[in-house]
């Protein structure tokens, strides 16, 4: 490995031990970020049974057998709860992407062409805001998906409509970034060149608001999560039977809680720990990433 | 910059504590709610001691006391149905609340403490008493002296004539969105000599006309001035004893009394509000909570919790609901009667009790167990075909060389049935794919499978829960195919052999000999697995005890709230 490349590398790896050494509750949670997500794309082999397989005895307390218990149809929770992390941390990260994409490129094209545009935008960022975001999701997906159920076409519109209910917040936060760069001098000497108002956008403008969007990213994953859960509990989500999610897995024992405390428990702290995770996560990462917050430690 | 002095940088620490404490906070709290609320169960021990309970037969007599008009009387249903059109619905849902406002020709007797809750007999509504019957094709109703409609616009209070049974019963059977057609195929002809006579002639001798016209389909009296508006869809207005006053779209539905009602001195409530509650677990807080004074069809898990909740309140369980999916039996593979055998075969209807109806109920074919002269599975010559034996259905599968089947499952959501209704569609087809039947979910929302699905439109496998037919002929529009598709032959069946046996018990006015023709009805069905049929289970009523003059009826229309009234009114 030339040396330059070998100095590199140890450079980020410092770097990445100095962060953790700093944040050692947003390294953990970052690990546990990590394994949720490994969770889910291995899934298939984790899980010790087949999700649909009802060959279990009914309601079974957590044991050695069954760790999460059975639920009132006699699934296998612990293979459910594995096996659904693929819903939720997948459109956790697929409303992410999505709603990241448009919050930034509205974000970008008001921030730094302001005027009219900057208007326009800035008033349907306030009409998607002034909907309570579930009651807006649940307003898109009851006129959208009306062929619900595991599909990648739902897929899209559960993520689509996760997307659009966090991409305010993003484009916000991306403007605010953006007005103060667009005033700096390299911007005006990269328009006093004659680039382009969208190469100038794409590489000087784009490249300097990334860490703002990474770290809203990382935090608004957790909201995603919470949100699917939401949307599942109530029916609209993704999930069916061979292909749990968290929230489904709830609204599905829910005549059974009373009698079985971990048919709510286990997938109520499955969305916990997630949300929980990709939260500090993201608010480690916010610390790592702001340079005032660097400098002040 | 100092963090000390610094509150952003302050902040950021206690926001992330605050943020872990509050969630771990609440799993654990949520934890240990869930774990007290648990475990418990002692009140479901002398209802699981009725396993197989079948319906209620007896009358209670109770102690005669004198009514009190007055108060109001609010119920919960499992949805507000969405749309109030009779002439277009045919939902269950449209009959609880149809029953308020609407008359009929004839009514049925149940509601109250002395008829049973699956006792069918008919008593007179609009009519003046039941109709003569000078030959076997002939129904002379005679209508009260006092019929009129409510003094609500578009009827301001006319006088509800002949006329008015004969447009209607045209409408059922004429108008192209009429939902009733095959249902009312039997009738030949309305004629009304004068403005209190309907005479109803049918087609062929019809042994069940009279269950037809007091039952719930297609014979609610509606005007034309409002069945022919658009308003058809969110109002009622009728002659019966309530007027209908508002209606919140999918959460309630309110009710006054109707002063100028012609059948006196009922109703005693001023007012009824009824609420569509889908959600069980609020059902079971609702009346809990005493926000409602009737609520039902809870299954043992949670009457068992409303009975812990409220032990003062009256309760009656009466004949379940049964569940049961219908085929494709015109199209490959469905239409070969051993993959349908096959099907029943890998049914653990067991499993599907066990899991949510605590083992309670027993098995149902074609004519619901709970009737006096329908067979028990078990009597039945091919109760093998209800037996849970994998390795049988494997070879019938063989034999009709379907190893591998892929189909659509298409059911409504939960909002209509209950949560019970699609944990066994779940449970069947995971137990099918042991078989090799691979069974795709589709869940429709309730208006879109109630319009497509349940009309028929649909391709594989339908699944449905089934309402208990209160007379002896709804196999025609089960399985008829004459002149046309009946009107739930969601099988598609064409079996003349069947067609042959429905058009003989139609015809049969002496009940032992009609019977006799049932039971080789029943054999067929059962041979060829036309449709497949679960579980019946149990279904309890709750009502406040100050509710007097209230039974349940398993009938849905709701007349007779109007015989009830509260001690304390």
């Amino acid at each position: 490995m030339p040396a330059p490349a070998l100095r590199e590398r140890w450079t980020a790896l410092r770097n990445l031990a100095r962060a953790t050494r700093r944040e050692p509750v947003g390294a953990a949670a970052g690990m546990v970020c990590l394994l949720l997500v490994a969770l889910a794309v291995f899934a298939g082999q984790l899980a010790p049974h087949a999700v649909d397989a009802t060959s279990f005895p009914r309601l079974h307390a957590p044991s050695l057998e069954y760790p999460f218990g059975t639920d009132n149809l006699f699934r296998d929770m612990f293979s459910r709860i594995i096996v659904g992390s693929r819903i939720s941390i997948g459109v956790g990260f697929g409303s992410v992407f999505i709603g990241t994409l448009i919050g930034t490129v509205l974000g970008m094209v008001g921030g730094y062409l302001g005027g009219w545009a900057d208007l326009v935008i800035g008033r349907l960022l306030d009409v998607i805001l002034g909907f309570p975001p579930l009651v807006a999701a649940i307003f898109f997906l009851t006129i959208f998906n009306t062929n619900r159920g595991y599909s990648l076409h739902s897929f899209l519109l559960v993520s689509l409509a996760i997307g659009l209910i966090i991409a305010p917040t993003t484009a916000r936060i991306v403007r605010g970034a953006v007005l103060s760069i667009r005033t700096l001098q390299y911007i005006e000497a990269a328009e006093a060149t004659g680039n382009s108002t969208l190469r100038i956008m794409w590489r000087h403008v784009l490249p300097n608001v990334v860490a703002p969007i990474i770290v809203i990213a990382s935090v608004q994953i957790g909201n995603a999560i919470l949100a699917e859960a939401a949307l599942s509990f109530l029916g609209l989500g993704i999930g069916d039977d061979s292909h749990p999610s968290w929230g489904k897995m709830l609204q599905d024992t829910r005549g059974v809680w009373q009698a079985a405390w971990w048919t709510a428990v286990m997938p109520g702290m499955a969305i916990s720990l997630a949300v929980l995770s990709f939260n500090v996560f993201g608010d480690a990462l916010r610390d790592v990433l702001d340079p005032r917050l660097r400098q002040s430690s | 910059m100092d963090r000390d002095t610094n509150y952003w940088l302050r902040r950021k620490f206690s926001r992330r504590t605050t943020l872990t404490g509050t969630a771990l906070a609440g799993v654990g709290a949520a934890s240990l709610a869930l774990v007290g609320c648990g475990g418990d169960d002692s009140s479901g021990a002398k209802a699981t001691a009725n396993k197989g309970l079948l319906p209620t037969v007896g009358a209670t007599p109770t102690p005669q006391k004198q009514p009190k008009a007055g108060g109001s009387f609010a119920f919960q249903m499992p949805a507000i149905p969405p749309s109030l059109d009779p002439y277009t619905q045919t939902s269950y849902q449209n009959a609880y609340v149809n029953g308020l406002t609407y008359s009929k020709l004839l009514r049925f007797k149940a509601g109250t403490p002395d008829v049973a809750p699956a006792d069918n007999t008919m008593e007179p509504d609009l009519a003046k008493a039941m109709p003569e019957q000078p030959d076997p094709l002939t129904y002379v109703f005679t209508l009260k002296p006092n019929t009129k409609w409510q003094n609500v616009a578009p009827t301001n209070g006319r006088a509800l004539t002949s006329e008015d049974i004969r447009y209607a019963f045209d409408r059922y059977m004429n108008y192209d969105k009429s939902v009733h057609k095959t249902g009312l195929g039997f009738v030949d002809k309305i004629e009304t000599p004068d403005a209190t006579t309907v005479k109803i002639t049918t087609k062929a001798p019809y042994a069940d006309a009279p269950f037809y016209l007091g039952g719930n389909l297609g014979v609610w009296i509606s005007p034309k001035e409002l069945a022919e508006t658009p308003e058809a869809n969110t109002r009622m207005v009728g002659s019966g004893p309530f007027i209908h006053t508002d209606l919140q779209t999918g959460v309630s539905m309110s009710f006054k009394k109707n002063p100028d009602y012609f059948d006196k001195p009922y109703p005693y409530f001023d007012e009824v509000k009824v609420y569509g509650v889908s959600d069980l677990a609020k059902r079971v807080a609702d009346f809990s909570a005493k926000s409602v004074d009737l609520s039902w069809l809870f299954l043992p898990e949670p009457r068992d919790q409303v009975k812990k909740n409220r032990p003062d309140a009256r309760f009656e369980e009466t004949q379940g609901i049964g569940g049961y999916i219908y085929l494709r039996t015109d199209k490959p593979p469905f239409n070969d009667k051993r993959v349908r055998q096959a099907i029943s075969m890998g049914i653990n209807r067991q499993a599907i009790a066990d899991a949510i109806t605590k083992g309670e109920g027993v098995n149902d074919q074609l004519y619901f167990v709970g009737y006096p002269f329908a067979r028990q599975v078990k009597d039945l010559p091919q109760a093998k075909y209800w037996d849970y034996n994998v390795a049988e259905a494997k070879k019938l599968l063989e034999a009709a060389g379907a190893t591998k089947i892929d189909a659509q499952w298409s059911h409504a959501d939960v909002t209509a049935y209950g949560q019970e209704y699609l944990d066994t569609a779940t449970l069947v087809q995971n137990q099918l794919k042991q078989i090799g039947i691979n069974l795709t979910d589709n869940t429709q929302p309730y208006a879109q499978y109630i319009s497509t699905t349940y009309q028929g439109n649909y391709e594989g496998v339908g699944h449905s829960p089934r309402a208990v037919a209160y007379w002896l002929d709804y196999v025609t529009e089960r399985f008829t195919m004459k002149p046309k598709r009946g009107r739930i032959n969601l099988s598609y069946v064409n079996d003349p052999a069947l067609e042959v046996l429905m058009d003989k018990q139609r015809a049969q006015f002496n009940m032992t000999e009609r019977l006799q023709t049932v039971k080789q009805i029943e054999e067929l069905v059962a041979e060829q697995q036309y449709e497949i049929y679960f579980r019946t289970d149990t279904r309890t009523y709750f009502w406040n005890p100050d509710i007097q003059n209230y039974r349940p009826t398993v009938w849905f229309p709701y007349t007779h709230i109007m015989k009830a009234w509260r001690d304390s009114a």
